[in-house]
């Protein structure tokens, strides 16, 4: 090869006078290396001929590829589409000159597709669905795009996952051996280009009867067998740095290839004004290939703009339920209200708003379970009324009731703090008084519930009312009888002090209530 | 609404008021719409060949123009895709049509052939012409014969539909046709020459798809996927043209060339395009309307012009792009 360049180089020198810089085509390899070489040769000669200056050719693996570009070592670029439409947008690549024309079967072709096929006693396989989760033979993925990216569209747009992983056998340079692959064995199914198929059966190292078509396109007119839609063939294109004029003439001369019978030099390629490649670049931003490969931002204004109404209903339907739930608290406090005035109700004397014989009862027993942990005393303190009954006779209920809560208040501010003080009937008051170390702690308050009692009452229409208490007493924990009894020994006590004259006080005896017994 | 849909209709009442909500989606009949070979309606075909189409449309294939027209008269389909005359035929025939979608405007597609001793137009005098005998062979021949400077009576018309002109030129019985792609690429393949073609009357001969207004209500979403899948399709014959080129030649059985030939005879509008056509914004459809609607009074193909009224809707264009 270097021989060659040297010779070219040198007609070059001799019919110019000037020395010029060697143009050099870089060509993507999908063949071994000394067959891409010898295919792509007669194309350097022809454009060094035709240029009048010497053609550097150089094949490279994709990676190779792209590090030559990289070093600016390739002026012109022979690829396939999709490494193209990558280098187009990562290196600003201007549009192809012009696309190949491959006329490899004595047909002219622009396009090509991929093909898949299973062997022919595959059973299982016939549609694209039964390659799921089957064992893939391919040449490559990410830099195949005949050999696997096509195939691979098919099946994203039937929605359906495209072998990968374990799943896919890359078998390496050679479609051929894909096809070898799958027939002993060794994956279900394969993944090749067009015309493949057809050149292996026409050397005769493929038998029709031995393979099966999947996802086969009704192309008739298209002399290959595909199982994807059609891309345009590759793309030759100029590197940025190279001038317009070089380009121009460039394309001149591949243009003129298919038209004056140059072609009739063995293995010369054609080449035809350029395709559009929009759909190589769908087929890549599908597949999210690089360099569309990042997730596209999402902006807040793209989302209003694709779900404008669904926002709207969500934010309608927060709204509502924000309403609901207000409403909801709203009925909740009314309720819990209402429910708090019925207990109150339950557990209070409407008249004097004091504690009932129910909550008395609560407290009592509250009380008592309290002077047994801290070994203190409790008096149960019944206090009843003399000569309340001849008032309210006398003046009628509502001037007995105002009496009552008059009395009812002072008796309440006679009591000590932690004390209770309940109207358990008619006339009738029970006090609770707490935290009593011995009897004799009482005595005060019982003289203060005497005096508030017997401290006469101005009624509202003047009247000046006075009553006076009899109160029986008794102690817990020294009485040790339950709240029911406690309760009725201090109304036996109360019922002594009246029968001893009235507006004083007794604590109970036991020994006195059994020998009154 | 015709007796059976009545009685249909009638006799699913009962379901219905059971579940109110269910009647406005009820199983809905697929939305069958009536197609013949012509090149502009071949993306209909890719749209279905990719599965762009919904299983709620069915493509009702007939062999010629008046089998979709006839088809609708009958109510067997709710749309179809027709010439913007049979439109106006249908119209004045009581069908309820509306215009949706443009799929093309005819540059070159429309043509007349003619054997090669018929060197000129004016050659068509005394000749045997053979044409599809409704209003799109008739706008065809008046402009012919107007380009051609003879009266109607300077040639003699045969009945003859583009399916079964192939034959019909295979055995003399014509000197020249009336034709349309893709059989006008058959012919050429017979050595028929081109005389006269539409690129002569711009802006006229309008392909559409008509659609059935009292049934379109109930399918507007089939009517949606239809549009839709038909600018998908124009997309892909736009930015893959060789793969869709190799499908049309493998549906209509000619060359991919032929293919390449009969589209250039042909405009296919954008959905701008169509906006703009359908919106009001682009005065050239209804224009070329009035002028048919004129013409075809003119040639007794209608009894009286159309108003117009409703013809044009783009109701049914896809709101984003495609």
């Amino acid at each position: 090869m270097r021989a060659t360049t040297l010779i070219l180089w040198l007609c070059a020198a001799a019919t110019q006078v000037w020395a010029v810089e060697p143009l050099r085509l870089g060509v993507l390899a999908i063949r071994p290396q000394p067959l891409a070489m010898a295919q792509w040769q007669p194309l350097a000669n022809y454009l060094a001929a035709s240029l009048g200056r010497p053609v550097e050719l150089a094949v490279h693996a994709l990676a190779e590829l792209d590090a030559a570009i990289a070093q600016n070592r390739v002026d012109v670029l022979l690829t396939n589409p999709v490494h193209y439409v990558r280098l187009q947008h990562q290196n600003g690549l201007a549009g192809p000159l012009v696309t190949l024309v491959n006329k490899e079967s004595g047909h002219e072709l622009q396009a090509f597709g991929g093909v898949i096929f299973t062997r022919a006693d595959a059973a299982a396989i016939n549609t694209l669905k039964d390659l799921v989760n089957k064992r893939v033979a391919a040449i490559g993925n990410d830099d195949a795009f005949g050999g696997y990216q096509m195939q691979a569209l098919e099946m994203v747009e039937a929605g359906l996952a495209p072998p990968q992983g374990d799943r896919l056998l890359v078998t390496g340079k050679a479609h051929d051996q894909v096809v070898e692959t799958v027939l002993a064995g060794r994956a279900d199914a394969g993944f090749v280009r067009s015309g493949v198929i057809e050149a292996m059966m026409r050397e005769g190292r493929l038998d029709a009867e031995r393979i099966k078509i999947i996802n086969r396109q009704k192309l008739q007119a298209f002399p290959y067998v595909s199982s994807t839609r059609l891309y345009p063939e590759w793309p030759l294109a100029v590197m940025p740095h190279v001038n317009d004029r070089l380009a121009r003439r460039l394309t001149i001369a591949l243009l003129s290839l298919s038209t004056n019978g140059a072609p009739a030099r063995a293995g010369l390629p054609g080449f035809a004004n350029p395709a559009s490649y929009a759909a190589v670049e769908n087929l890549m931003r599908r597949l999210r290939q690089p360099p569309f490969d990042a997730v596209p931002e999402f902006t807040l204004t793209d989302l209003w703009a694709k779900y404008a109404l669904w926002i709207t209903a969500l934010v309608v339907l927060l709204q509502l339920l924000a309403l609901a739930g207000v409403g909801l608290a709203w009925q909740n406090r009314r309720v819990r209200q209402a429910r708090a005035r019925l207990e109150h109700i339950a557990h209070h004397d409407t008249l004097t708003t004091l504690p009932n014989r129910l909550l008395l009862g609560d407290r009592l027993h509250q009380a008592m379970a309290q002077m047994q942990r801290r070994g203190q005393s409790l008096a149960v303190v019944y206090l009843d009324l003399d000569g309340f009954k001849e008032i309210n006779d006398h003046h009628g209920h509502d001037v007995g009731d105002e009496l009552l809560i008059a009395v009812a208040q002072r008796l309440k501010a006679a009591l000590r703090e932690g004390d209770s003080l309940a109207r358990i009937g008619g006339d009738e008051f029970v006090a609770v008084l707490v935290d009593l170390e011995q009897a004799e702690d009482c005595a005060p308050v019982l003289d203060r519930l005497l005096l508030a009692a017997s401290d006469p009452v101005t009624a509202g229409s003047g009247q000046v009312l006075q009553v006076s208490a009899s109160i029986g007493v008794t102690f817990y924990p020294q009485d040790d009888v339950d709240a029911d009894k406690l309760m009725r020994h201090a109304d036996h006590a109360m019922y002594l002090a009246k029968q001893s004259g009235r507006n004083r006080y007794r604590f109970f005896d036991a020994a006195e209530a059994v020998a009154a017994a | 609404m015709n007796r059976r849909h009545f009685l249909a209709r009638f006799g699913s009442l009962p379901a219905l008021t059971a579940v109110p909500w269910l009647a406005a989606c009820g199983p809905a009949r697929p939305l069958a719409v009536g197609i013949h070979p012509w090149v502009g309606y071949e993306t209909l075909y890719l749209a279905r060949e990719f599965g762009w189409l919904p299983a709620s449309v069915e493509l009702a294939e007939g062999k010629t123009l008046g089998d979709s027209q006839s088809a609708l008269k009958a109510g067997k389909v709710d749309a179809a895709c027709l010439t913007l005359d049979e439109v106006l035929v249908a119209r004045a025939a009581g069908v309820p049509l509306a215009v949706a979608l443009v799929f093309d405007v005819s540059a070159g597609a429309d043509v007349v052939l003619a054997r090669s001793n018929v060197r000129s137009l004016a050659d068509l005098a005394g000749k045997r012409l053979g044409l599809e005998l409704n209003a799109l062979g008739a706008l065809m021949l008046s402009r012919l014969l107007a380009a051609a400077g003879l009266p109607a009576t300077a040639v003699t018309l045969l009945d003859l539909p583009p399916d079964r002109q192939l034959e019909a030129w295979r055995q003399g019985e014509v000197d020249a046709v009336v034709t349309y792609e893709p059989t006008a690429a058959l012919l050429l393949r017979e050595g028929a020459r081109r005389l006269f073609d539409s690129r002569q009357i711009p802006d006229t001969i309008f392909d559409v798809l008509a659609l059935r207004t009292d049934r379109a209500r109930d399918q507007n979403a089939a009517v949606e996927s239809l549009v839709a899948g038909h600018f998908r399709a124009l997309g892909h014959l736009q930015t893959n043209r060789q793969d869709a080129i190799y499908r049309i030649a493998a549906r209509q059985k000619i060359t991919p060339e032929e293919v390449q030939l009969s589209l250039a005879g042909v405009v296919l509008p954008s959905l701008d395009a169509n906006r703009g056509y359908l919106g009001g914004q682009d005065l050239r459809l209804p224009r070329a309307a009035k002028t048919l609607s004129a013409l075809m009074v003119e040639r007794r193909l209608l009894s009286r012009e159309d108003d117009l009224a409703g013809l044009l809707s783009s109701a049914w264009l896809p709101r984003d792009v495609v």
